[in-house]
């Protein structure tokens, strides 16, 4: 047997300037597991973003993220090579954006709301030791890297609309699962994945090859990877985030997602 | 390891240096005769409060990019884009016809020509905005002229090319008007009154430069109207053209009269919240844009 493969994460969102000056709350959501899969783990991560106009739009991009992850948690655990085999992750990446709509039409009807009032996107991504796998539907980006080769590959960054302002919500299509753009980047060549919703496209990417700009990226991964404590990130990357260096350059909600992998 | 150190991690983080998302605004203005005066210094003022309002804000600023079209007899570029940091408004001054179709050709191939560069730049940019602003009915060279761009004009607002507003400026005469040479005795019989009457009664005093010098104020009272149910029927009837009826044929969203210099300052201070509302919308965003309130 070989190494066992363990994953480090952590997550941050934080409302954008023009949600705070609005009163608008954080549309943006994210989530994420690690399951065990015989002696490594198996990193699941969501994110979404609530549709500005849509009034409770911050509840749907917080069940879609949750029924997203529990979904691919629940597709590992039933059926593990759905994390190695990529026609599997596949299946599986696409069965958690069905999920997750349907999660969120379930709950409009509940709630007695239009599924317009929930909408939001929707990013999900599976990476074990063998396989990232990643779909998404409407904006944001998931990029996979090689933190010591520092190489970087863009799996999924759909184009949007011909404006800046439009995009497509799981909401808005009827199968949004089948829409999604897939992506794959092998696990070894590539050993850390991040995710990010559209506030911070602009400076993490650069447009329009939506390729990661590593300037932004590597000290935050090396900070992930190298750090004594990593439960510490997620606030350090909370206060970057939400910190006046980024909130002068968008004014939108931000949220990113980080999991590097570590061999021991 | 303290908190404060740790946030310095990620002052290293540098971020790719991509350009703003552009909004592109052209103003499309009549400068013809009938502007001489009160409205263009009105228009002149507007501008330069226009050019303030999207400088309050740096991302509106950043995100605009604004170009002048002016058009009389013909229709030139007064400012081609400029970004709303640096964006300074010409003075304009008046004279000569009006030539619609000229104007909004030139806008439309402006636009469009603006969309490809950001697209062979790699910005993102927003739906382009219009805001066309005269005084006068058309008097392009050839009527058909004016069908092919209004025809053009449908077709990208149909396509969401561009978002174009019009408005229409009258003053204390009322609107501007043509009564056909043919349709001057229906007139007339419209109004009860033959020409010798309303010319008694001092209808034809103020003499406006290059119209018939009927003042419709005076008709309607003789007629015992009110004057915009005067030139309904008048216009109902073929009788009449004016500016707002000649424009809502020709332009998808219906115009909007301006009927003192408030309003006209009004619908530029209008104009630039507006801006400031689409620079800064996100996807799924409803824009809102700000209430007319000039009107009141």
């Amino acid at each position: 047997m070989s190494s066992a493969h363990n994953w480090r994460v952590a997550v941050a969102t934080a409302a954008g300037s023009s949600h705070v000056r609005n009163n608008i709350p954080n549309q943006d959501a994210v989530d994420y597991c690690l399951v065990r899969v015989g002696s490594s783990q198996v990193a699941v991560v969501a994110i979404a973003d609530g549709a500005g106009s849509a009034p409770r739009s911050h509840e749907g991009s917080q069940i879609a993220v949750k029924v997203a992850v529990t979904s691919m948690v629940d597709g590992i655990r039933r059926r593990p090579p759905a994390a190695f085999l990529e026609h599997l992750a596949t299946s599986l990446v696409r069965e958690a954006i069905k999920r997750a709509k349907n999660a969120v039409v379930r709950y409009a009807k509940k709630q007695g709301v239009s599924v317009g009032d929930l909408a939001s996107t929707l990013v999900v991504a599976v990476a074990s030791e063998r396989l990232m796998t990643a779909a998404q539907v409407g904006d944001g980006a998931v990029v996979a890297f090689n933190i010591d080769s520092s190489a970087a590959r863009t799996l999924c960054a759909a184009d949007a609309g011909e404006y800046a302002n439009e995009t497509t919500f799981i909401t808005s299509r009827t199968r949004p699962h089948l829409a999604a753009h897939v992506g794959h980047a092998s696990g070894y060549d590539y050993d850390a994945l991040a995710l990010i919703t559209d506030g911070l496209q602009n400076l993490a990417l650069k447009m329009p090859e939506r390729e990661a700009f590593l300037g932004f990226w590597n000290p935050i991964l090396s900070d992930l990877s190298r750090t004594d404590e990593p439960e510490a990130v997620p606030a350090r990357l909370h206060s970057f985030i939400s910190g006046e260096r980024v909130r002068s350059r968008t004014t939108d909600d931000v949220s990113i997602a980080i999991a590097v992998r570590s061999n021991y | 390891m303290t908190t404060q150190d740790s946030v310095g991690v990620y002052d290293q983080a540098e971020f790719a240096d991509n350009p703003e998302a552009r909004c592109s605004i052209v103003l499309i203005l009549d400068v013809s005769g009938s502007m001489w005066g009160d409205k263009i210094d009105t228009v002149n003022q507007a501008l330069l409060k226009f050019s303030d309002i999207i400088r309050e804000d740096s991302v509106t600023a950043l995100r605009a990019d604004i170009a002048i079209i002016t058009f009389d007899d013909i229709a030139w570029v007064a400012q081609d884009f400029t970004n709303g940091a640096d964006f300074v408004p010409p003075v304009l001054s008046a004279s000569r016809g009006t030539n619609y179709s000229k104007a909004i050709n030139l806008a439309l191939d402006l636009i469009e020509t603006r969309k490809q560069s950001y697209r062979d730049g790699g910005v993102a940019y927003y739906r382009s905005l219009a805001y066309f602003l005269t005084d006068g009915i058309p008097e392009d060279d050839n009527p058909a002229d004016l069908e092919l761009a209004a025809q053009r004009l449908a077709e990208a607002e149909q396509n969401r090319n561009v978002a174009f507003f019009s408005f229409v400026v009258s003053d204390s005469d009322g609107p501007d008007f043509l009564i056909d040479g043919d349709k001057v005795d229906d007139f007339f019989r419209l109004v009860g009154h033959t020409h010798r009457e309303l010319s008694e009664a001092g209808a034809f005093g103020k003499g406006s430069e290059g119209g018939t010098g009927l003042d419709l104020n005076k008709v309607a009272q003789l007629a015992g109207l009110r004057l915009p149910e005067l030139i309904e029927r008048c216009v109902k009837q073929g009788i009449m053209r004016t500016a707002i009826t000649e424009l809502s044929r020709l332009v998808p969203r219906p115009p909007v009269e301006l009927t003192n210099m408030e309003q006209l300052d009004g619908s530029i201070q209008w104009l630039s919240r507006s801006v400031a509302a689409v620079s800064q919308s996100q996807p799924g965003d409803n824009i809102r844009l700000p209430h007319p309130d000039y009107l009141n």
